[in-house]
């Protein structure tokens, strides 16, 4: 597998939405229920809304599919069990990186996918032979782990990863992806913000700030499987305390809350980690927003101005913002972003007569106007 | 007064189909045409059509959605050239803009060769199956009861590979990393 197809993971989970929403409401046609599904999603966002138009746009190009007839779908079938794909042919796609290896053999190799020139690889020696990996702004890279599972590291963040016979356990400071090779032998666990988080096969993202996210703590968001969280330094089994305050009511089929699953969290959800491990809030998970990072996207949706100017701090060094002004540290915003280009944020916030930009070398400043 | 309308009230039903139809196909080869290269003119027309949704009052019933978004993408579209020949202060006739409009919505043959190769390699790294259900349904024109039969599975197991590969398909064809590096 490539690393920009593990990249494209969050868009890839749209589209399959989007693909399927729309042959339901192909299919039935008389069904109104179907029908307002696909209507709800479509324009629930500019995302969705893009992935309707494409799948409806694929659906034309499949049209001339192998119009030669060369394809023989009895082979085809005879291999249905089998489910490895046929390796891509040479030169697929322009810009993709190939992998020439067959899938099963891609799993044994490190596969260490630099996006940009500055990105920093050092070895611990503590661990030796423990390699860990760094991202600076504006950097993101995709990590092959030697067990097959995947990590996409975004900007300035960091992953330590120490594997054994026994176990996989990783560092995480920042923000990351997490595609996890079933290997029911050595449970994968990620360290991070004082929680231990483990896998269960699974897909998850977990974003530590250090306790500086507005939300505080740490954020894991389930995409596929489930994770059982737990406090630092809790043996295993020792189940995650949850804090009264719960304030999303989740889905009963998905088996939130209860003494017992109260460390587990399933696919679709969100939760809030507390720098002693303890679940703080729990919500639903927005996937095009938890994952747009992968796309260099950022999405806001009333979120305060200092924390969207943090964001997109993160992936810039080279020009940064402040946010000053007791008026301006209040404003919410929403929007879809470019997270490298600030610049559309900025001609927004220029036009509220409220607030002034003021430009000191490197730094931007918004700050209230004064008399205002 | 957008064109696609005004040509509507024309010459009569039959060519109002016609264009109906040569629109909606429009839109979708705007799409593709832009696979590559075009991300941008993709996600503006993406962000435009949603500002549409979002205004279509909620209590108008939509019967078929899917087809519903077309319309709203050509009528995007179609204002758009409108915008562009009032912008040029020269006056063109509708004939003019639709020869522009159709050089952006139909197929360009350098454009539809690659397309068509980039289809082959990309079906070819799906797995068989969903290879086969694909083939099935849009070549040789099954329908998914069919193909069910054909293959022993599910109705709905022919709907999920349908999803999974034209979700594979879309990352594999509209690979926003490439263009980016």
């Amino acid at each position: 597998m490539t690393a920009s197809v593990d990249n494209d993971r969050g868009t890839r989970t749209l589209a399959e939405r989007a693909a399927s929403l729309q042959l339901e409401a192909d299919t039935n046609p008389t069904d109104p229920k179907a029908a307002a599904e696909y209507w709800r999603w479509a324009q629930a966002s500019p995302e969705h809304t893009r992935e309707a138009l494409l799948t409806g746009a694929l659906d034309d190009l499949l049209a001339g599919i192998d119009p030669e007839r060369q394809i023989d779908v009895a082979a085809l079938e005879r291999d249905g069990g089998n489910v490895i794909p046929l390796p891509l042919a040479a030169g697929a796609a322009p810009g993709k990186r190939e992998t020439p290896w067959p899938r099963a053999l891609a799993a044994g190799v490190v596969l260490v996918l630099l996006l940009g020139s500055a990105v920093v690889t050092w070895h611990l020696a503590k661990h030796s032979g423990a390699p860990a990996y760094l991202t600076g702004a504006g950097e993101e890279r995709t990590i092959a782990l030697p067990d097959g599972s995947t990590v996409v590291l975004d900007t300035q963040s960091r992953v330590r990863v120490r594997f054994s016979a026994h176990s996989r356990d990783l560092d995480l400071d920042g923000q990351a992806v997490f595609r996890v090779a079933h290997d029911t032998a050595r449970p994968f666990r990620v360290h991070a913000g004082g929680s231990v988080i483990q896998a269960v096969g699974t897909e998850f993202n977990v974003r530590t700030d250090g306790g500086t996210v507005v939300n505080g703590g740490t954020v894991v968001s389930v995409l596929e499987g489930v994770v059982q969280i737990s406090p630092e330094g809790s043996g295993p089994g020792q189940p995650v305390r949850t804090l009264p305050a719960a304030p999303v009511p989740l889905p009963a089929e998905q088996g939130a809350g209860g003494p017992l699953d109260a460390g587990r969290v399933a696919a679709g959800q969100a939760v809030t980690l507390s720098t002693t491990g303890e679940i703080t809030h729990r919500a639903l998970v927005d996937v095009a927003a938890v994952t747009a990072w992968q796309q260099r996207q950022l999405i806001f949706t009333h979120v305060p101005l200092p924390q969207i100017v943090r964001e997109f701090n993160r992936y810039s060094s080279r020009r940064t913002l402040r946010v000053e002004g007791a008026r301006a540290q209040k404003l919410t915003y929403g929007g879809i972003f470019d997270a490298t280009d600030p610049s559309p944020l900025l001609e927004f916030v220029a036009k509220d007569p409220t607030l002034v930009l003021e430009q000191h070398g490197n730094e931007i400043v918004i700050r209230d106007r004064a008399g205002s | 007064m957008k064109p696609a309308q005004r040509k509507l009230t024309g010459p009569g039903l039959g060519l109002a189909r016609e264009m109906a139809e040569r629109y909606a196909v429009g839109v979708k080869r705007f799409l593709l045409n832009r696979m590559k290269t075009g991300r941008q003119d993709v996600d503006d027309l993406a962000q435009e059509v949603h500002l549409r949704l979002l205004r279509t009052p909620q209590e108008t019933l939509v019967r078929k959605p899917p087809a519903y978004i077309f319309t709203v993408a050509k009528s995007v579209l179609a204002d758009f050239y409108d915008v562009k020949r009032r912008n040029a202060h020269v006056v063109c006739d509708s004939d003019t803009l639709d020869a522009a409009f159709a050089r952006q919505t139909s197929a360009d043959p350098a454009v539809e060769c690659q397309l068509r190769q980039e289809l082959t390699k990309a079906l070819g790294a799906l797995p068989p199956r969903q290879q086969a259900v694909l083939l099935l349904r849009f070549r040789d024109g099954l329908a998914y009861e069919e193909i069910a039969g054909r293959l022993d599975i599910s109705v709905h197991g022919v709907h999920k590979h349908v999803s999974d590969a034209k979700a594979r398909l879309r990352t594999l064809l509209w690979d926003r990393k490439g263009e980016r590096g």
